[in-house]
């Protein structure tokens, strides 16, 4: 019995690494992004009285006569331009818990809006909408904001946390890993009872539905692909509802699951559906597995490693490196005071340079100042990378350069994060005490 | 600076170092954490028995509304226990007042190009819904929705419409597809007609 409440308090409680679900956070919040937004066009029809399901008779398919029993906020207020207000606060909502901003808050919003347009029209929605839902119903309670999120990058500027993330306590996390396997237990033992999966020949019929089926699937009408199919999807989701919680078994298990589902995009047109489902496979990753993918995509991606030289007596200066070292998640940055003489030296910067702009030196010694310091910088962060050709086309470099000279004269002006005024603070104090 | 150099951040430390070492916050979580596993546990069981023991009838009373209000309530058995076979697609024969008829189709996929398919889903779903499980609480607000698309005449409007389903069975492999079968929604009294009021048209 003490070993079983241990087991049971080290599943749920132990902490673990924020980082696989602030990814997931961050993956799942586009999803339900792009779900928003690719309602919006038709969201009268879907959701509007003279759509094609109005309240009441909304109600009626849902066999309830008092709105408690389903969460629908839309049943207050009916009206069109509710409807568009709604959007307006769920799609809000969606961009603040992609990027980890009031994750909390957005995420009760996030699940609220996702429940009511399940309850107010629940005829449209498939499998996928429905793990969507269930999932952002796990966020609520769960710590998504500790890792990659704004949020975070508030608390690095209040000096409350730094380089590395928070670890917390996993328990919806958990209930997410659990949630995702009751699905493939549930998928696969219902397909185990039917007569067409049993002999091998349930995957032909969805790859030749008309209305269904998206692109033509090479080798459908060959019975052993058929068969291949067929089975190899009922092992999988086994795999997914069973042996996914042997540690040894769990990459390959879920590479099952990315495969199954890059099958399923390719060949029948279920909106977002194997996005979400392959996403969720997230919560099942360690922040080993993270550091591993990273290490193995710096090759391709060619990265350079830079030193940035920037002035350390600049609290603006110092505010704006905390920005780019929450960036830099290759961790391909490293900075030097232009204070401190012997690690500048080794730079080849020399001290007037430094005192005039930041400078990116890149391992050939070439050197980048200010605006091509920030475009050079730019390739290296994934969150900037795409924008990073832009910085190139005129007019935006000649503006950029006019902006940094501004930004350079006005620096002592400008905002910094708050633990550079506690510290300014705290100095003054001591110089007043002296 | 350390992260809890700040005397305002060691109070805020503090606090949530206690909230989490309180007792009866461990023991909330616990509880809803099996009471959440014993609704999902018992919402997927029916699924499986096809005689449910009153314990499990009894325990249903006690966890639809959770699992309804939360929006658990799924049963997660995609393209089973039988996969779906049946090519389907809905038309509404719209009748106007003076008796002339238009034939309109709820969105086919098949007929749109791959990019529009993806956005416009939802039909396929909604008429997989109205015509599979025969659902015919939907056809109603179907044929009115169907009515005000071809509401474009304000002296002759519709007054009746008629939704028809258009199927086939998808064949096993090998054999040939059959042709597509042409048939009005029947409710127990006949086909589906449902009559069109002017506040309908609104």
């Amino acid at each position: 019995m003490k070993l079983l409440r241990r087991d049971w308090n080290e599943f749920w409680f132990q902490p673990i690494s924020s980082i696989p679900l602030g990814m997931f956070r961050l993956v799942f919040g586009l999803l339900v992004l792009s779900y928003g937004l690719l309602l919006l066009p038709e969201r009268f029809v879907w959701f509007g009285n003279r759509g094609v399901l109005p309240l009441t008779d909304s109600n009626a398919y849902n066999g309830i006569g008092a709105w408690v029993q389903h969460l629908d906020l839309l049943a207050f207020r009916g009206a069109d331009h509710w409807l568009s207000a709604f959007f307006a606060v769920f799609l809000v909502a969606a961009l603040c818990l992609t990027l980890g901003f009031w994750t909390r808050t957005s995420a009760v919003i996030v699940y609220l809006c996702i429940n009511t347009l399940h309850s107010r029209n629940a005829v449209i929605h498939h499998s996928g909408d429905t793990v969507m839902l269930v999932m952002s119903a796990y966020l609520v309670f769960s710590s998504a904001g500790a890792a990659c999120s704004l949020d975070r990058l508030w608390r690095i500027f209040k000096g409350r946390e730094n380089d590395e993330p928070p670890r917390i306590v996993p328990w919806a996390q958990r209930l997410m890993q659990l949630q995702v396997a009751i699905v493939y237990l549930g998928a696969s033992l219902s397909k185990v009872g039917g007569e067409k999966w049993v002999n091998g020949t349930a995957a032909y019929y969805p790859l030749h539905l008309p209305e269904s089926a998206r692109f033509p699937t090479p080798g459908s009408e060959l019975l052993w692909v058929i068969n291949l199919v067929t089975w190899g999807t009922i092992a999988v989701e086994l795999g997914l509802a069973t042996l996914i919680w042997v540690p040894r078994l769990r990459l390959y298990v879920l590479l099952g699951g990315v495969l199954l589902h890059l099958g399923i995009e390719y060949s029948l047109n279920i909106p977002l559906f194997s996005f979400i489902m392959i996403a969720s496979y997230m919560t099942f990753l360690t922040a080993a597995d993270y550091t591993n993918f990273l290490a193995w995509a710096k090759c391709p991606l060619r990265l350079t490693l830079f030193r940035v030289i920037y002035d350390g007596e600049c609290d603006f200066c110092k505010s704006a490196l905390l920005a780019v070292r929450f960036l830099d998640v290759f961790r391909q940055l490293t900075f030097v005071d232009s204070h401190d003489e012997a690690a500048r030296e080794a730079t080849g910067v020399n001290f007037a340079l430094a005192e005039q702009a930041a400078i990116a030196v890149d391992p050939s010694g070439k050197q980048f100042a200010g605006y091509d310091a920030f475009r050079a910088i730019a390739w290296q962060l994934p969150a900037t990378t795409l924008i990073a050709p832009l910085l190139y086309v005129p007019p935006i470099p000649q503006i950029g350069r006019r902006v940094y000279a501004w930004v350079k004269d006005n620096r002592g002006r400008l905002p910094v994060a708050p633990r550079y005024q506690i510290q300014e603070a705290a100095e003054e104090r001591e110089t007043t005490n002296v | 600076m350390s992260s809890l150099d700040n005397p305002r951040d060691k109070v805020r430390q503090r606090r949530v170092d206690r909230l989490e070492k309180r007792w009866w916050v461990r023991k909330a979580v616990n509880l809803f954490i099996i009471w959440h596993l014993f609704c999902l546990a018992i919402w997927l069981l029916p699924y499986r028995s096809s005689s449910p023991s009153p314990i499990i009838e009894g325990s249903l009373g006690a966890v639809r509304p959770y699992m309804t209000f939360t929006g658990f309530a799924q049963s997660w058995n995609m393209f089973s226990p039988e996969p779906d076979k049946m090519d389907v697609t809905l038309e509404a024969e719209v009748t106007h007042a003076n008796g002339h008829k238009d034939h309109w189709f709820f969105p086919r996929m098949a007929r749109m190009s791959y990019p529009h398919r993806y956005q416009a889903e939802r039909w396929r779903k909604l008429v997989e819904n109205a015509t599979h499980g025969s659902n015919p609480i939907l056809w109603p607000p179907l044929a009115r929705y169907a009515a005000r698309v071809n509401n474009y005449d304000a002296q002759n409007p519709p007054v009746s419409v008629t939704l028809i389903s258009h199927s086939r069975i998808i064949p096993p492999l090998g054999e040939p597809l059959p042709a597509y079968t042409a048939v009005p929604l029947q409710t127990g009294h006949g086909a589906s007609v449902t009559p069109i009021r002017p506040e309908d048209l609104r």
